[in-house]
């Protein structure tokens, strides 16, 4: 199976939102979708779902037009929402029939991910323990799980926080089991404790053999997944490619080094780029292993007690800002 | 076409299921199914009439004054023949009036002119004699006093029974007498008043609840969600015909509730006064009149006229992204049904040449053609022709609200005008 991306352009009157984006995953992995703000990224992922019209390009999912026919796409969107009125079960059976889930097999896995994703309590509120304070919603409102013997009613999405809400998308991205998941955001705003819990979820998905497609602005996490990427900028894709090529292609150039003594002198004579300092501990910008080794020998010459000497090459971070920065 | 129809069904039972198990859906159930078992007795004793007593009557003794050659016999009557009556020779209203105990009532029957006889009833103002009692009284009286009257004449019940059969007289024009079909004011102006008030009030009903659930996804922000399982066009085709169906059931219900209370206050009330205002309206004779074609003519119509304007809603509907402007929806499309009644009211008026005109109008139609066709005033001709047009403006009407749905299910801030509207369906998507 692979997806093939190819000339996607979008054009709202004259203004070009995308402009022939092209990728391709021939593997299963993680493909990041990167950029600034309004680059393009989420106009982009429209259009491959066939949300959006396209003016130019395709996808295709294993030679074919991607769509729910010819894939099974689970999708976290950005601008995620549930019916706020209607129950959370309601809605994940619904979500499962539109995806041609029968109701049974619905309820097995939704069972499955509730436990997965820490949520059952709302999902089977006779389950959950009696009398436990809950903050149940944004506005901050506090209700009260109901004693044993009497039948809890059922969760409304609005009454859950932002992070389980977000929990219940992950659920309904996940409950067709699907062969493609795209992903736009999907930590933003969560808490690290379910900030992890997700990740751990991502990484079961990569061990499965899914492909996903990732966008995000933590560039930390993406950078933990992602084994390609596109980094758009202004409608463009400004950078393209494996990441650990990309990163080679910068050398190892980042140096970071914590010493025991001042040692500013010897940075200074080397001509070596002070990037930030916190009392004996430097980030450095070498042009490459000569000058770090340079230095290093430097400060054994001069009995310099060295706790960690780390050459890295540039993070994906860097990479990103390196490339969006006017 | 068949893959952007794929989950409409899906969508059609959500939608239908969260719709009946709302709070807010359930209560107006609750009180839709109240008020139509409570309407014909609201209206039963709005109208004056009183409830019936199956023990008796609560008059505990008569006075009766019959100047008269006739006797006033109850001795054949269920209800008053064990009440003790008593007969005065002297005057009547002013005497017993002011001798009338408490559950006591007179009866008087004079003939102060050679040419008929009067009956007049005084009882008691106290609970029990109500209006209905007299009322029920006075009838005794009548049919005592006639069936003496015709005894003393030598009338069996033979003949009795055929000289109480009613007449239906009818006056008319020569030109009316010739033309039966034409001016038949009273039938069309029935047919047509009950024909538009079904149809405004399943609109009126339908609008609301149209507009809101198209607006719903757009309003909770899941609409992406939503798209990579299922296309605009079902998701737009699925929510109309839930509501559409769920307001069919609400009207079901209504009118078997009317009908559970017709039949039960029928047991209690006197329920006279309501039939001769229904058969005074002439519904009870246009309706009786309708043949199977007649009726098939009324539900293809009803179909169009609900299907048009469930279709409008739903464009009005995807022309707002937010729940504010829900209100200003609903009031468009009212705006429109309305406009579509009052104009096929008044055209009524205006002569054949705006009739058939009017049968033709968009959103006009859907009121006058079923109607002129039911009173004779359009052939079935140009009722089919109607229907063709009716039809066509539904699909084009869906066609457009669909692309436009499609082009703007993204989209969201303030509404949109027409003008945007017809740059959305051309961009489609």
């Amino acid at each position: 199976m692979s997806l093939i991306v190819s000339n996607l352009t979008k054009k709202y009157g004259e203004k070009t939102v995308v402009d022939h984006l092209s990728f391709a995953m021939e593997k299963p992995g993680v493909y990041a979708l990167l950029g600034t703000n309004g680059a393009g990224k989420t106009t982009s992922i429209r259009m491959m779902l066939g949300m959006l019209a396209k003016d130019e390009g395709e996808a295709l999912w294993d030679g074919k037009a991607l769509n729910p026919a010819t894939c099974n796409v689970g999708y976290l969107a950005e601008e995620r929402g549930l019916y706020p009125k209607y129950t959370l079960m309601d809605q994940l059976i619904y979500f499962a029939a539109l995806r041609g889930i029968p109701a049974a097999e619905a309820r097995k896995r939704i069972l499955y991910w509730a436990e997965r994703l820490e949520v059952e309590e709302y999902l089977y509120p006779d389950a959950a323990k009696p009398a436990e304070d809950e903050d149940d919603g944004e506005n901050g409102k506090k209700t009260k799980q109901r004693g044993r013997g009497k039948k809890a009613k059922p969760k409304l999405a609005d009454q859950l926080s932002k992070g389980n809400q977000q929990k219940i998308q992950l659920m309904i991205a996940l409950l067709p089991d699907p062969e493609l998941l795209i992903l736009d955001e999907p930590l933003s705003g969560l808490d690290p404790v379910n900030t992890d819990l997700f990740k751990s979820v991502i990484q079961e998905e990569i061990d499965k053999g899914k492909y996903l497609i990732m966008s995000s602005h933590q560039m930390a996490t993406v950078e933990e997944f992602c084994t390609d990427l596109t980094i758009l900028h202004r409608s463009h894709a400004v950078l393209q490619g494996n990441l650990n090529e990309i990163k080679k292609s910068y050398g190892r150039v980042n140096l970071y080094l914590k010493t025991e003594q001042e040692i500013d002198g010897y940075i200074k004579a080397l001509g070596i780029q002070v990037k930030s300092k916190k009392e004996q501990e430097y980030r450095l910008r070498v042009t490459g292993e000569a000058q770090a080794n340079e230095l290093l020998g430097t400060l054994i010459a001069n009995h310099v007690t060295i706790v960690v000497f780390e050459l890295r090459e540039p993070s994906l971070h860097e990479i990103f800002v390196s490339h969006v920065e006017e | 076409m068949k893959e952007k129809l794929m989950g409409t069904g899906q969508v059609y039972r959500f939608s239908i299921r969260q719709l009946l198990k709302g709070k807010a859906n359930l209560v107006f159930l609750a009180l839709l199914v109240l008020l139509s078992l409570l309407s014909v007795p609201a209206m039963a004793l709005l109208g004056g009439a009183g409830i019936l007593t199956e023990e008796g009557t609560a008059i505990s003794a008569l006075y009766i004054y019959n100047t008269t050659d006739c006797p006033l016999d109850f001795s054949e009557d269920e209800r008053y023949s064990a009440i003790p009556a008593t007969v005065y020779e002297e005057a009547m209203p002013d005497d017993i009036a002011s001798r009338l105990g408490e559950n006591e009532a007179a009866i008087g029957v004079t003939k102060p002119l050679l040419s008929g006889y009067q009956i007049e009833i005084v009882a008691s103002s106290i609970e029990g004699l109500e209006m209905a009692e007299q009322e029920q009284l006075a009838n005794a009286a009548r049919t005592a006093v006639d069936r003496t009257r015709l005894e003393a004449m030598g009338v069996n019940e033979k003949v009795l029974a055929q000289l109480q059969t009613g007449y239906e007289v009818n006056v008319e024009s020569r030109e009316s007498y010739l033309h039966p079909e034409k001016n038949d004011f009273e039938a069309r102006f029935s047919v047509q008043y009950l024909y538009a008030i079904l149809v405004m009030m399943m609109s009126c009903f339908t609008i609301s609840y149209i507009v809101r659930i198209v607006i719903e996804e757009r309003a909770s922000r899941l609409v992406e969600t939503l798209l990579v399982s299922v296309r605009p066009l079902a998701l737009l085709a699925g929510k109309i015909l839930a509501v559409m169906t769920y307001i069919v059931l609400l009207f079901g219900i209504m009118t078997v509730g009317i009908a559970v209370s017709w039949n039960v206050s029928g047991q209690f009330f006197d329920l006279s006064a309501i039939s001769g205002l229904i058969g005074q309206m002439g519904l009870g004779t246009a309706l009786s009149n309708l043949d199977a074609g007649a009726v098939l003519a009324l539900l293809v119509s009803i179909v169009l006229a609900y299907l048009t304007f469930s279709v409008l809603s739903g464009l009005f509907g995807v022309s707002c992204s937010s729940m504010d402007d829900v209100e200003w929806a609903n009031t468009q499309v009212i705006l429109i049904v309305m406009a579509g009644y009052m104009l096929s009211m008044f055209g009524a008026g205006f002569g054949d040449i705006v009739n058939r005109v009017f049968a033709l109008i968009p959103f006009v139609s859907v009121f006058a053609a079923p109607a002129q066709y039911l009173t004779g005033d359009i052939g079935f001709g140009l009722l089919a022709v109607s229907w063709l047009l009716q039809g066509a403006v539904v699909v084009l009407l869906f066609w457009f609200t669909a692309r436009v749905y499609n082009s703007m299910i993204l989209y969201r801030g303030s509404r949109v005008k027409l003008s945007g509207l017809l740059a959305a369906a051309k961009r489609h998507g």
